[in-house]
């Protein structure tokens, strides 16, 4: 027991420098285990939930903290961003923290009706998800503010998308375009307008119990199309959500936002026991292992534990580095990341893969230049994933 | 209603004691169960076990080592990318006890080790 505690404790460990290094990823620390060690013993198996958990709380640090514009394109940046640029990054990551903490205890304790739910829909949702996709993403146009150039950067997302997760073999093609949306274009504009971050508030916080129970559920939601959907990530869970459910408050998306991932690695080896079917990194790494009945409480216990750990980490670190940020020049950091962003797709995604993350890039400067929201170009995956699902 | 943050604090420690405890509840159901090499049947595949025997063979290369063992009954065993201690211990003639999960391979049982010590 004492062993796989310690496995355990080593797994959040990890789980706490992938999360903060932007570009390392838990999957990839599990396949290289799963190389090392092909059985799977129960050990390495704590070892890997626990650090993918704790990775899903841990990077929303930088993700928050990464890339902050300064107040003109205010409207146009992701909530946590927002939030930093109002000196409330605290509260923001609490949030997440609370929907990773909420929504994965009440995933563990849902999964047996989820892994049922699943035997039934896994047949009927993906024919009806291309057409609610669509719906969406013709209401992402039609009720934008600046239609034109709203139609303009879904049209190049979604060509680009196509383009480079269809028709080109881009290794990584998918993570590339990702980094050219969301990071590229965010660094670069901070760099240009020589954000500052002005000095955060981290003192004791509250917030709405009906904000945390909403962006729970939808976080439960969310984890549930992933896995019904292979092609569906978190982002794009999350980014539907918010579009069938209409306007959620900035608090519960971040709530939701910090519970889908969580929620979702809960999920997958739940149905990794129930269906034998792998539909996370982790879940692929550990299908090498017998998973009987036994292996759920070993998944649930180092669910629990790591959950447990990242909340009272996560604080402890969060606020520590956030007392602080104001005090750096904020424009060497994101120079930094840049270059080292542009690096690593260089190498894992190839010359062709950093061209596809530059023009990613200059779509996302293009909307935030023309006050289009930035999730606009989300179409470079929603297209794609119409296509498949219609089998196109 | 609000929430205030200590809450996030006790229910963490809450998880942390029940994930604790599930995990000291796996270790009770995981300890390897001591069986003889004759008594190992289809039922006992996924399960940890013990046995100990003579190692009847050895076949070594750099990735893998499969070896049997025979005291009432023949097992085949297999270790995957073995160390220095296990190549000196798996010697023919060699008495050994074996920790490891029973799992079917083309039709019949082996055991792939966790663990093998060396018995006087």
């Amino acid at each position: 027991m004492i062993e796989l505690l310690t496995f355990v404790l080593a797994g959040c460990f990890l789980g706490v420098i992938t999360g903060m290094l932007p570009g390392l990823h838990v999957n990839n620390l599990s396949l290289i285990l799963l190389l090392l060690f092909p059985t799977m013993p129960s050990n390495i198996i704590a070892l890997i939930v626990a650090m993918a958990i704790t990775h899903s709380f841990f990077d929303f640090l930088p993700s928050i903290v990464l890339g902050a514009p300064d107040s003109e394109s205010y409207l146009s940046v992701l909530p946590g961003h927002r939030f930093l640029l109002k000196g409330r990054a605290y509260e923001a990551l609490l949030l997440t923290i609370a929907g990773g903490l909420f929504a994965g205890v009440a995933a563990i304790i849902l999964a047996p009706l989820f892994v049922l739910f699943l035997s039934f829909a896994k047949g009927i949702l993906p024919k009806i998800i291309p057409f609610v996709l669509i719906v969406v993403l013709i209401s992402m146009v039609v009720f934008s503010r600046n239609i034109k150039s709203s139609a303009l950067v879904v049209l190049l997302s979604s060509l680009l998308g196509v383009f480079v997760l269809r028709s080109l073999s881009i290794k990584n093609g998918l993570m590339a375009l990702i980094i050219g949306f969301f990071a590229l274009s965010t660094l670069l504009i901070s760099i240009v307008r020589e954000s500052r971050i002005r000095k955060q508030v981290v003192a004791k916080q509250a917030f709405s119990l009906k904000d945390s129970v909403k962006g729970s559920l939808l976080a439960l939601a969310g984890a549930s199309t992933i896995a019904i959907m292979p092609s569906i990530g978190p982002s794009q869970a999350a980014f539907i959500l918010s579009k069938i459910f209409g306007k959620i408050k900035t608090q519960a998306y971040l709530v939701m936002l910090g519970g889908i991932n969580t929620c979702n690695l809960i999920f997958s080896l739940f149905v990794l026991y129930a269906l034998g079917k792998s539909r996370t990194g982790i879940a692929l790494a550990i299908s090498s292992a017998t998973i009987t009945a036994k292996e759920l409480l070993l998944f649930c216990g180092a669910f629990l534990i790591a959950i447990a750990f990242s909340v009272l980490a996560l604080k402890a670190i969060g606020s520590e580095l956030l007392k602080r940020i104001h005090r750096v020049s904020y424009r060497k950091i994101n120079s930094a990341i840049l270059c080292s962003l542009f690096a690593f797709v260089f190498f894992a995604c190839g010359l062709v893969g950093l061209l596809s993350s530059l023009v990613a890039c200059f779509i996302a400067i293009y909307a935030i230049a023309n006050r289009v929201r930035r999730t606009n170009c989300m179409a470079f995956l929603m297209v794609p994933t119409i296509l498949f699902y219609m089998g196109l | 209603m609000l929430l205030r943050e200590y809450w996030l604090n006790r229910l963490s420690i809450f998880c942390a004691v029940l994930g604790v405890l599930l995990i000291g509840a796996y270790s009770m159901l995981e300890s390897p169960k001591n069986v003889s090499i004759a008594e190992i049947n289809e039922q006992n595949l996924g399960e940890k076990v013990r046995v100990r025997g003579i190692v009847s063979f050895v076949r070594l290369n750099d990735s893998i080592a499969i070896f049997g063992i025979e005291s009432n009954a023949k097992i085949k065993c297999v270790i995957f990318n073995p160390g220095i201690e296990e190549r000196i211990i798996l010697q023919k003639g060699s008495i050994v006890e074996v920790i490891g999960k029973v799992q079917r391979y083309k039709g019949s049982l082996e055991i792939v080790v966790e663990k093998v010590e060396l018995l006087d």
